[in-house]
């Protein structure tokens, strides 16, 4: 009866074969030896030892300046995204400021006027802000420069800063033009410099966000 | 007198390489994989300290130390960044210690024998115990190729895990190692 219940109860397929071999008291197969290797073999091990000796001296890094430097690009992280929306709203009011002012639908209403100047000075006190903060931001001892992400952005935001320049004392002196006949021309150049400024300032971001 | 003939063969069949082996830093590296919801990114470093030592029972000791300044994910300033969430100042070094066991049957040939590291991690300044599985070849040349990965938790760990938009880098942290070692004469 007992025998019957051995035979019907579940065996682990691992041990399946043992069944078929005689009992011995010899050593175990070579098969055996081999999975009992593979199996987790040691139970307590102790690791009260040092193979590697003394560590090499590295260059320390100072850790509080370091999370600062976290905390200042982490700013400078947020600030930027939020300065994306408003370069974006600055180019389409820009845009629309241009088209009511030149297009070819007379006569010109200028109400997009000051909404443009405000942001367009918004966008460069944020930019320039968001700049220094990223300018200012500890530097860790180890620098090494490369073709990564990181250089693209700088690349390409120093290219947004020189447009940004550009772009606000253009937009001053266009409006100075108010009258003169090249004020379509030099608004026309305005929106250009807009345009590739803010094609700049994407690839910036984009660098660093895809 | 069969069964001493039969322990002799088996003693001789299984024994495994004995002696000190230490890495190769020219032909070692251990790569990591972090994931964010935007990005995968895939590291590796190739400055390894790293020594075994194989006893004649084939118990193996064995340690690896890396210095966190060689992580290099191809891109300089998250590595920097990757520098301050490590804390690499007051904690420069990441160091296992593992033991094993060795049995290396006669069949196995050149073909890798399993190994299966118990032993502890110390990253982040924390030290936790790890299970690493991994694979030895050994040379005729005198060489081995030992070959493995594990996943860690970065938060076991208590690293703090860096975001981009606000979004925070996955927990999981994978690594494999592919370390060559030399044995010592």
């Amino acid at each position: 009866m007992a025998l019957a219940l051995l035979a019907l109860s579940p065996r682990s397929a691992e041990a399946l074969h043992l069944l078929d071999e005689p009992l011995s008291l010899e050593r175990p197969s070579p098969d055996r030896a081999a999975l009992h290797a593979s199996k987790p073999p040691v139970a307590d091990p102790s690791l009260d030892f040092d193979l590697l000796g003394k560590p090499p001296p590295v260059a320390r890094q100072d850790d509080a300046s370091m999370k600062l430097r976290r905390r200042m690009l982490s700013l400078h992280q947020g600030v930027g995204l939020g300065l994306a929306a408003l370069e974006l709203g600055t180019t389409v009011v820009g845009q629309l400021n241009y088209s009511d002012r030149f297009g070819s639908d007379p006569p010109a209403t200028a109400r997009y006027q000051a909404t443009h100047a405000a942001l367009a000075y918004g966008t460069l006190g944020v930019f320039a802000v968001n700049g220094i903060v990223a300018l200012l931001a500890p530097r860790p001892k180890e620098r090494t420069y490369a073709m990564d992400r990181i250089m693209v952005h700088r690349i390409a935001m120093a290219l947004a800063t020189a447009g940004m320049i550009a772009q606000g004392a253009l937009g001053v002196y266009t409006h100075q033009r108010e009258g003169y006949l090249d004020q379509q021309r030099l608004a026309r150049t305005h929106l250009v410099v807009g345009y590739a400024t803010f094609a700049a300032f994407g690839v910036g971001v984009g660098a660093i966000v895809f | 007198m069969t069964s001493t003939v039969v322990a002799l063969v088996l003693a001789v069949a299984f024994s495994a390489p004995q002696g000190t082996f230490t890495v190769d830093p020219s032909a070692t590296v251990v790569r990591f994989h972090i994931r964010h919801k935007l990005h995968q990114v895939d590291g590796r470093s190739t400055s390894i300290e790293g020594r075994a030592v194989v006893e004649p029972d084939g118990k193996v000791l064995a340690m690896v130390r890396i210095p966190v300044a060689s992580f290099d994910s191809g891109d300089t300033n998250r590595d920097a960044h990757m520098r301050e969430t490590l804390e690499s100042g007051a904690h420069p070094f990441v160091v296992f210690k593992g033991v094993a066991s060795l049995v290396v049957p006669a069949a196995a040939g050149r073909s890798p024998v399993p190994l299966h590291f118990k032993g502890e991690l110390d990253f982040h300044g924390v030290k936790r115990p790890v299970e690493v599985p991994a694979a030895v070849e050994f040379r005729p040349d005198g060489m081995a190729a030992v070959r493995g990965k594990m996943t860690l938790s970065l938060e076991a760990f208590r690293i703090e895990r860096p975001s981009l938009l606000f979004v925070k880098i996955d927990d999981a942290c994978a690594v494999e190692f592919d370390l060559t070692l030399r044995r010592d004469r």
